[in-house]
């Protein structure tokens, strides 16, 4: 019984202790680190969307039934403004590639009906193939093209050699936003 | 006192080395050893939570009941591990996406483990603190080594500094995971080799 | 215990005339009508410098490392050129000067030498310099130059309309993976009569199914090599592909199956022991390389097979032990 008792008092002061550090580790850095995921988050919607100055988050529900499937999933949605004004959308997007989901996120004019900008956020393709669709080299074929575009592999997308299935997870991505922002325009 | 302080620091560099002999905590040095800034980062942060958790571990040994030590190592350790991760979160944000899950897993990484049970649980803190600096060191270095030779023949850059002219193509297999067990091996071989040449 | 007594009668004594050389170089003299082919057909600008870079690489780094660690010299043995021309055959035609140099040196220091010289490696050394190479540098191994006239070219492609000395081309299986299988019979016409005579993009040495089966059917004769390994290969490959709803034929002919099959899973220290261990093995390596092909990331999957099989062969070893005057195991 004393026994349980000595073994119950030292595991409850090493939980304690441990407890009370760490809530005031937690307390100093919180802010600093949500600070970084935003001014991260920021900046890569800013790459995408260069022109806009303020991104408010939206709710995905807005879109209506969006086009998933097992291959893309929506996960985020912005709205890019300047001047106060509604310039565009940006959208989190997680299409399969080869190693798994490439999530990046697509940015559009809804004005002018245009690809705005590409900046893939995570994947696990392969190095050297199929992680070059992160590269400029690849994205930058996005850059300018008009919502009405087939966005296909092979047609008016060229792949990166070697990785063709890659390539196509982006395509579908820009294919798949291109098409919610067309429904929602009408 | 400091001959067995340099005694016990000098075991975990060589003769005890946690990843080419004793061969415990091998998988971040697999998956960090890609560039030479990671593995600088996961150095100093394994020396600071195995020093710091083997100090506490050796100061509350004799307070600690038998059968509860192991939770209780578990505590300090995450402890210490998680102000590591929130800390590099907060201060060093890209150092620590490049890490990502690794600096978590210090909590379960054998080499502090392995030191908690088998060596701070019973020494004194200072003999602890020597042989935490030791291993934390030699892992360190050993990482480090190999993470060289992986960026250096896979990138072609040292620190992100090109090294080689830009014409070169990059060697994929050192980046990739087999690349690093390669070099593990070669470097056990090297060593084993080596030592056996000091002594006939 | 009763004494194991040997006693060695006084000369003169038979000795074989079949020792590690002899073996070696007539291995050599099996790949050279495949050699003289790729030579022939690629060019020799393109398919001399891999070829011989890759023998000068392997014969070099092993008397290196034989000096380096005071070893004795094991250059003698000829099986350095062996790995050496294996190596040089399974290379694409055109490729960097370094890559040959580079899977040379892998091949030997990491598959041979490391593990303490010939006899001793658990992979074909040959099978380890391809494989790094082709993870390494996956673009470079897969880019085929060949002649403009026989270029492959899937229907969905475009075509080359600027007449050059060479251009690069898919070969049948990189079409398979990309394109899906129809497309590669959409290429041209006699696609299983082109493979087997060797008249399509690929490795320098692997393209003609003929005169690499000439080349096993002279060590056959010559009884270097048994035909266990390649038999049971081809049929596990043949198993895979008719799963596959595929042309069994289209899969021994194409990419480095028939020189895989026939000159690397042979390899005597790579290989079982036993019969039936030799059967396991190639049956395993012939049905992992359809299955890469298949279904893998990868559209040769020869290399890997074989390689996976290599691992297996110590296990092979010790669950069919060979016994000695006893019929049933």
């Amino acid at each position: 019984m004393k026994n349980i008792l000595r073994v119950a008092l030292a595991l409850t002061v090493v939980c304690v202790v441990a407890a009370c550090a760490l809530s005031v580790v937690h307390v100093v850095t919180k802010e600093k680190i949500a600070e970084e995921a935003k001014k991260e988050l920021k900046e890569a919607l800013g790459v995408v969307f260069p022109k806009a100055e303020t991104f408010t988050p939206l709710d995905l529900a807005a879109f209506g039934t969006l086009p998933e499937s097992k291959d893309i999933q929506f996960l985020e949605a912005y709205e890019a403004q300047s001047g106060g004004e509604r310039q565009g959308l940006v959208f989190k997007v997680a299409s399969t590639g080869y190693g798994g989901p490439i999530v990046l996120l697509v940015g559009v004019d809804t004005k002018e009906g245009k690809i705005t900008g590409l900046k893939v956020l995570e994947h696990q393709e392969t190095p050297g193939l199929g992680s070059n669709v992160a590269e400029a080299g690849f994205l930058s074929q996005f850059l300018g093209k008009s919502l009405e575009s087939p966005f296909r592999v092979g047609e008016d997308v060229q792949a990166v050699s070697g990785a063709t299935i890659s390539s196509r997870a982006v395509a579908r991505a820009c294919a798949k936003v291109a098409e919610i922002v067309r429904g929602e325009g009408r | 006192m400091m001959r067995e302080f340099w005694h016990y620091f000098r075991n975990g560099l060589l003769g005890e080395n946690p990843v080419l002999k004793l061969m415990i905590g091998l998988c971040s040095v697999l998956a960090v050893s890609v560039r030479v800034e990671n593995c600088l980062g996961m150095g100093a942060a394994v020396i600071f939570v195995l020093t710091c958790s083997s100090l506490v571990i050796s100061l509350i040994r004799n307070f600690v009941p038998n059968e509860v030590r192991i939770p209780i190592f578990i505590v300090v350790i995450s402890t210490f591990t998680t102000i590591v991760d929130l800390v590099m979160k907060a201060y060093l944000p890209p150092l620590s996406k490049a890490m990502g899950i690794f600096i978590p897993l210090i909590v379960v990484n054998c080499i502090i483990m392995a030191r908690a049970e088998a060596f701070a649980s019973r020494k004194p803190p200072l003999l602890a603190v020597a042989d935490a600096l030791g291993m934390g060191v030699g892992y360190t270095l050993v990482i480090t080594a190999i993470g060289v030779v992986r960026e250096l023949f896979g990138y072609g850059e040292i620190l992100s500094h090109p090294v080689f002219p830009r014409a070169y193509q990059g060697m994929m297999a050192m980046i990739l995971p087999p690349g690093a067990f390669l070099l593990i091996g070669i470097s056990i071989a090297l060593l084993n080799w080596s030592l056996k040449k000091v002594k006939p | 215990m009763e004494e194991l007594r040997l006693v060695t009668s006084a000369p003169p004594h038979l000795k074989s005339p079949v020792t590690v050389p002899w073996i070696m170089q007539q291995v050599v003299f099996a790949l050279l009508p495949a050699a003289v082919w790729g030579v022939v057909f690629f060019g020799p600008r393109l398919a001399l410098p891999p070829l011989v870079l890759s023998v000068l690489a392997c014969v070099g780094f092993e008397a290196l490392d034989c000096l380096a660690f005071r070893r004795s010299l094991t250059v003698g043995d000829w099986s350095a050129v062996v790995t050496g021309m294996l190596l040089g055959l399974s290379l694409p035609p055109g490729c960097p000067f370094w890559i040959p140099l580079v899977g040379g040196g892998v091949a030997i220091l990491l598959g041979k030498q490391m593990f303490g010289g010939i006899g001793q490696n658990i992979f074909n050394p040959a099978l380890v310099g391809r494989a790094v190479l082709l993870i390494s540098w996956p673009k470079i191994m897969a880019t085929w130059y060949v002649r403009p006239a026989f270029v492959l070219q899937p229907a969905q492609a475009a075509t080359y309309a600027t007449p050059v000395d060479v251009v690069t081309s898919a070969t049948p299986l990189g079409i398979v993976k990309a394109y899906g299988y129809p497309a590669v019979w959409e290429t041209g016409p006699n696609l299983l009569f082109r493979l087997f005579l060797g008249l399509i993009p690929g490795c320098i040495g692997e393209i003609s199914a003929l005169l690499l089966l000439l080349g096993f059917l002279y060590l056959l004769l010559r009884k270097v090599v048994q035909w266990d390994i390649p038999l049971f290969y081809a049929l596990g490959l043949s198993l895979v592909a008719l799963l596959a709803r595929q042309n069994p034929l289209f899969h021994l002919f194409a990419g480095g199956a028939i020189m895989g099959a026939c000159f690397m899973a042979t390899d005597y220290t790579t290989s079982p022991m036993t019969s039936r261990g030799r059967m396991i093995f190639g049956f395993g390596a012939g049905a992992l390389t359809g299955i890469i092909r298949w279904l893998g990331g990868y559209p040769e999957g020869v290399t890997f097979g074989i390689l996976t099989m290599n691992a297996l062969v110590p296990l092979l070893d010790r669950m069919l032990p060979r016994r000695f005057g006893v019929k049933k195991a």
